[in-house]
């Protein structure tokens, strides 16, 4: 009973605690001005970062150690460095999006300004982090994030033509009004929604975290491969309701308080209360990831002390690097540029930056001196070598693309 | 290797220069969403489906994305005379914009959001009229 209980868990917070304000944003513009147009990309994310997840999950369970100790080993320090430099920079700029998703999440509920809420929110994250159990913090915003649910429940109230939505998903083309350069700059920027580097990171920390080992592998395997895909149709529901409702009005989605009208509109004010919850457990849940990876990277690669398994006076330096990015994220927002400008590029980024994290972790698995007979097998090294050349495609496209269509304008 | 980059280049110089006529069709489709999120969220307040703290946030929001399409349309510089008329045409309906967004947020504050319908329901025609005739 109690292992069935683990294992409901461990999908449910999966499923719960795979949209965060990339994936909101991204796909509520995407759903806006593309329809389902673009669905398959997040069929091919999902996939992408389930791979991701289970071999660097696997590293960690098999080696005992974590994504950049063993980056940083197996690699040498000058990769490991500029490996380093590019994922911590995406993962700032990721902390400093979540924070200011929470910001706005909170302004949805009170009407007060973003800007007084970003320090509030820096502090809650910080809070957290400090005080509270790991399992606990993973789990509590995962459940929560749930409650995003209503975006599906929201896009049946709505009775959509599901045949047009079903002929928009398999029939992928360019709306009217609409570049095909524009198209692929959205494609790339939901791909790199969907295989945040920060995901990657937590996920095999947290495996140390929780002190995983190859009998644990089974039950990774099952949150990843039954949680996130059910977070993917999370996305599919996000798009869906813009489609539907913003769509047609010609509404290009720039704020967060556009993603939520389609859910209003759907079910009124308890609609709305799920949504949001489910926005700030998101958002929230998403920055202490994120906050986490940051100072699991550094401490890592320099081989400080790390965990939350440790007491803070134990792990100083790793928790004074994370007080760091929260300050630094917080001094960002607070110069007054929009968290939504900031989301929509570090998607971007994250796509631009993912072969410096998806190589050296498919190096690793094949590796048998750290992973013995836990090496990638035929199949998953086939598909391994396939997302390999996707993410080195996506990445080479993304600047040039955001630079001829003006970031996506 | 010149060769390329000397294309990406172009490319770039080329298509990153918008013109006035895309600037202004671009600034009027912003004001054109903003518009017409105003009015889902003042409808939806009629009808008891959002809360004021969201309808706020969301003419807020737009009020900022008109503002934005107003300071894009006020730093172009024609370069005829009927690029000048249409900027200045367009100004004219960003401020109307600008105008029945503040009514609808006012009417929202006092707790009569039907008052606030009526104008922005004027100027979304009148957008969606300029948006047809730009193409």
């Amino acid at each position: 009973m109690k292992r069935i209980f683990g294992v409901a868990l461990g999908i449910l917070t999966a499923i719960g605690g795979f949209v965060d304000i990339g994936d909101l944003v991204t796909n509520a513009v995407v759903g806006s001005r593309f329809g389902l147009g673009l669905v398959w990309v997040v069929l091919v994310g999902v996939v992408g970062i389930c791979l991701f997840a289970q071999m660097s999950g696997r590293v960690a369970a098999v080696s005992g150690r974590a994504t950049f100790e063993i980056i940083r080993e197996r690699l040498g320090p000058r990769a490991g460095l500029a490996n380093l430099g590019a994922s911590f920079f995406i993962n700032l700029m990721t902390v400093t999006a979540e924070i200011g998703g929470i910001a706005l999440a909170l302004q949805l509920i009170t009407s007060v300004d973003p800007m007084l809420w970003m320090p509030l929110a820096a502090f809650a994250v910080w809070v957290v982090i400090w005080r509270t159990k790991f399992s606990l913090l993973e789990n509590v915003t995962g459940l929560l994030g749930l409650t995003l649910i209503v975006f599906a429940v929201a896009l049946f109230l709505l009775d959509p033509n599901w045949g047009e939505l079903a002929h928009q998903a398999s029939q992928p083309s360019v709306p009217a009004g609409e570049e095909i350069r524009t198209y692929w700059f959205y494609a790339i920027a939901l791909f790199g929604a969907a295989m945040t580097p920060y995901e990657v990171f937590f996920f095999s920390s947290g495996a140390i975290e929780e002190k995983w080992t190859v009998k644990d592998l089974g039950q990774s395997r099952l949150n990843v491969l039954v949680g996130f895909p059910l977070g993917g149709l999370l996305s599919v529901a996000i798009a869906g309701c813009a489609a539907v409702v913003l769509l047609p009005q010609a509404i290009d989605v720039t704020s967060l308080s556009q993603v939520v009208l389609p859910v209003a509109k759907a079910g009124g004010t308890v609609a709305l209360a799920f949504v949001l919850i489910g926005i700030l457990a998101a958002t929230f849940g998403a920055a202490l990831e994120t906050t986490l990876s940051s100072g699991y990277t550094l401490a890592q690669f320099f081989g400080w002390s790390w965990g939350k398994f440790r007491s803070p006076a134990k792990a100083a330096r790793f928790h004074l690097s994370m007080i760091i990015c929260l300050l630094i994220g917080v001094a960002v927002l607070m110069t007054g540029v929009d968290p939504i400008l900031i989301t929509e590029y570090s998607v971007v980024f994250s796509a631009i930056a993912l072969p410096l994290t998806y190589l050296p972790i498919l190096i690793i698995s094949n590796d048998p001196q750290y992973m013995g007979e836990h090496v990638n097998g035929r199949v998953t090294n086939g598909f391994a070598l396939l997302y390999l050349v996707i993410i080195l495609a996506a990445a080479l496209a993304a600047i040039p693309l955001m630079i001829i269509t003006g970031a996506g304008a | 290797m010149l060769a390329p980059a000397a294309s990406l280049v172009a490319a770039v110089l080329f298509t990153g220069c918008a013109s006035v006529p895309g600037e202004l069709r671009s600034a009027l489709q912003e004001t054109n969403a903003a518009v017409q999120s105003a009015r889902l969220a003042v409808r939806l307040d009629v009808t008891h489906r959002a809360t004021t703290a969201v309808v706020d946030t969301t003419l807020t929001d737009a009020l900022q994305e008109i503002t934005s399409a107003a300071a894009t349309v006020s730093q172009l510089d024609p370069s005829t005379s009927a690029e000048a008329t249409n900027r200045q045409a367009a100004l004219r309906l960003i401020r109307q914009a600008t105008d029945a967004v503040n009514t609808a947020r006012g009417a929202v504050d006092a707790d009569r959001p039907k008052h606030g319908q009526a104008d922005l329901g004027t100027v979304g025609e009148s957008l969606a009229r300029a948006l047809a005739r730009a193409g």
